[in-house]
């Protein structure tokens, strides 16, 4: 056997780049995938700059849903939304072993490929939930409502629709303060955008209060002869706590005058 | 009063409730409306006690007629009191609802002036809150007992789901803690609620548009540990509530002393929190394990076992039914093998139709082995250095620390082997499974 070199293929973090990266990763057999964006590039290692194309993209994703079904599609999509570095590569492992043995890769719950994009795609959709139950919104001037959030995975794109199918009539915004993104409704439609140069109106003069109240109940409710902190922090874990009201002091009166 | 000390005294009174799952309804929001439901409910918060936050718990009033013994809000005990108007609360409910604190109403009520009275109150603040407010949210009511059918008619067809209490585990119980109540008062509103539910599934499965009545069901609870009542007798009821009445869910809650009462257990009594916990094992059994109440408990052995949960319980006593091979086992066997729950017996069925699985496998497939183990085989294999002995089994299990802390707090039940000198040493803590679902 000659040693074979990895080949790095880099790809712009979009899921037309990354399925595009799949499809010119495809015959070289030990590729690796990795996002181009702050990946630092060593003397020695050879690198493919992936050029996102509209066409192999599609040729991709059509060939996941046909040959392997609508459940992959999904794994595959909540794999790439997710935090780990190696995601890209873990889901071209995935679909090199789905397109050999087909519908049936699902079932082959003991393979490490499938395995790794599993747990992957378990921990954003969990995450998702998460986000769905802790955000907290606060009323700002002019009715826009606000959060901020920031989640391990990038799990915006999908509880917009959620949000916006429960807060219909109100526009929102949520916004991942970590890649700096911000979901916008605007009643009609919802759109993701750098939240780069945001400009948010000054708090509403009733938010405190209503925060105030939520806290107050919110101490209220725990039941003395029960108390149990760790149970808690698993059910609740502590990196959220610091968008959520409740979890913090929160400034008496400030805006009272 | 200002609103936000209403919301502390009402808040207060109602944590004893144990309820809090917004499940079961799922429906898409509305033009012009707020909020939407999500069938597997959601929990926005967890309280200092773990426990989750998913609706806004309140009492209308906290103001009673009634002198239950076990209840904080008893007509004779000095807590400071506080009633809600309807607009007061359907308006909370809005402001709380737009900020993502909660998933909805859970309103309950002590009885002011008369049960229609309270009813009535209840029923307008969830039609402001349906009707003026266009909330589509989730909202839990309850149901007070000896308010009219036209009431309780009334209030269903605006809610999501309906309970009534059934408080205590027997009628004795009942006459010697809450002699303004009896069981038939409260069965009543249950049958009524029961049968509305299961007219409006007919209906809607003809009517597209026909009114839907409490489409997230019915629940109930009861306090454990404030009478006598045994384990078994418990599980009899809550099996018989789930058969007849359609109940979707039975809480139990552990007794928390609020008060001296003669035929009340001492103040100074911790809450039977084990005990609570080893009733929902069971109860999950009972709903999603294909068990019955007469093969977890009998006269002989009328409670749960401190240091084994009911499933390692009922196995230990059945070692006739182990080993179970993994690969060729029925789905149903699968479910009765100590450790291996409903997503793990799923996966299980699934990856053994591609091929055959040993130990290694399931671990990979996040089956937990540590009780498991003594009880099933891998392609004929047992597990490294396992005995089908029951002694054997008994201890490894208490070692290993699947038991429990609070168990030294009933010594009287260690009887399954007399030889169970291995007092739990396990550092777990409670996880009451009262949470979502």
């Amino acid at each position: 056997m000659s040693h074979r070199t990895t080949v790095t293929y880099l790809y712009d973090g979009s899921f037309e780049g990354l399925l595009t990266a799949v499809f010119d990763a495809w015959k070289q057999p030990s590729a690796r995938i990795v996002e181009h964006t702050g990946f630092q590039q060593q003397l020695g290692e050879q690198y493919v700059t992936v050029e996102t194309q509209p066409g192999k993209f599609s040729r991709v994703y059509k060939a996941i849903l046909t040959k392997l079904g609508q459940q992959c599609l999904r794994i595959v999509y909540l794999t790439f939304l997710s935090h780990d570095e190696e995601r890209a590569s873990k889901i071209l492992a995935y679909l090199r072993l789905g397109f050999r043995v087909g519908r049936g890769i699902n079932r082959r719950l003991a393979d490490q490929e499938v395995l790794d994009v599993q747990s992957l795609a378990t921990f954003v959709s969990n995450e998702r939930i998460r986000m769905m139950e802790f955000i907290r919104f606060s009323l700002y001037e002019g009715g826009i409502y606000y959060a901020r959030i920031q989640p391990r995975n990038h799990v915006l794109p999908l509880i917009m629709s959620h949000f916006a199918d429960r807060l219909s009539s109100i526009p929102f915004i949520i916004h991942d303060a970590g890649r700096n993104l911000a979901g916008v409704w605007d009643t009609r439609e919802w759109i993701l955008v750098s939240a780069e140069d945001m400009n948010l109106p000054h708090i509403h003069e009733d938010e405190m209060k209503w925060q105030r109240m939520w806290k107050r109940f919110y101490d209220k409710v725990a039941v003395e002869g029960r108390i149990n902190p760790s149970l808690r922090r698993q059910m609740m874990p502590k990196r959220y706590w610091e968008n959520m009201c409740e979890m913090n002091v929160l400034p008496e009166d400030h805006l009272a005058q | 009063m200002e609103l936000s000390d209403k919301l502390t005294i009402l808040g207060d009174s109602a944590k004893y409730d144990v309820a809090c799952t917004s499940s079961g309804s799922s429906r898409r929001g509305t033009p012009g409306g707020l909020g939407n439901t999500v069938n597997a409910g959601l929990c926005h918060s967890f309280g200092a006690d773990g426990r989750c936050i998913s609706l806004l718990k309140v009492l209308m009033t906290n103001v009673c007629i009634n002198d239950c013994a076990y209840c904080v809000n008893r007509r004779s005990n000095d807590v400071p009191r506080a009633t809600f108007s309807p607009e007061e609360l359907a308006k909370l409910t809005i402001e709380f609802y737009k900020r993502n604190y909660i998933e909805g109403l859970f309103l309950s009520s002590g009885i002011l002036i008369s049960p229609d009275y309270t009813m009535e109150r209840m029923c307008r603040c969830v039609e402001l809150l349906r009707e003026k407010y266009h909330f589509n949210g989730y909202i839990h009511a309850k149901a007070i007992p000896g308010a009219s059918q036209e009431l309780i008619t009334k209030i269903g067809l605006l809610c999501d789901r309906m309970s009534v209490n059934i408080e205590l585990p027997s009628e004795q119980s009942l006459t010697l803690l809450a002699p303004e109540k009896n069981r038939s008062n409260i069965l009543k509103p249950m049958g009524l609620i029961s049968s509305s539910i299961h007219q409006s599934r007919q209906e809607m499965a003809v009517y597209r548009h026909a009114p839907s009545f409490a489409p997230a069901g019915q629940s109930t609870q009861m306090i454990v540990g404030a009478t006598p009542d045994s384990d078994f007798q418990i599980m009899r009821l809550s099996q018989s509530l789930y058969q007849k009445y359609r109940l979707k869910r039975v809480f139990y809650s552990a007794y928390i002393p609020v008060g001296t009462h003669p035929n009340l257990p001492a103040a100074t009594t911790p809450p039977p929190l084990l005990r609570e916990h080893r009733l929902y094992q069971a109860d999950w059994l009972l709903r999603f394990y294909g068990f019955s109440a007469s093969e977890l408990l009998d006269e002989q052995h009328p409670n749960f076992h401190p240091m084994l949960d009911p499933k390692c319980h009922w196995a230990l006593r059945h070692m006739d039914r182990f080993p179970v091979e993994i690969n060729t086992a029925d789905y149903s066997m699968l479910l009765r093998v100590p450790g291996i729950g409903v997503k793990s017996a799923q996966r299980i069925r699934t990856a053994r139709r591609e091929s055959s699985l040993d130990f290694d496998h399931l671990r990979k497939l996040g089956v937990v082995l540590k009780r498991a183990v003594y009880f099933i085989t891998c392609r004929g294999r047992s597990y490294g250095g396992i005995r089908m002995d029951p002694r054997f089994i008994f201890h490894n299990l208490v070692a290993e620390g699947t038991s429990h802390p609070h168990a030294l707090d009933a010594p009287e039940q260690l009887s399954l082997f007399d030889g169970a000198s291995a007092l739990p040493t396990g550092g777990d803590r409670i996880k009451c499974l009262t949470g979502q679902l």
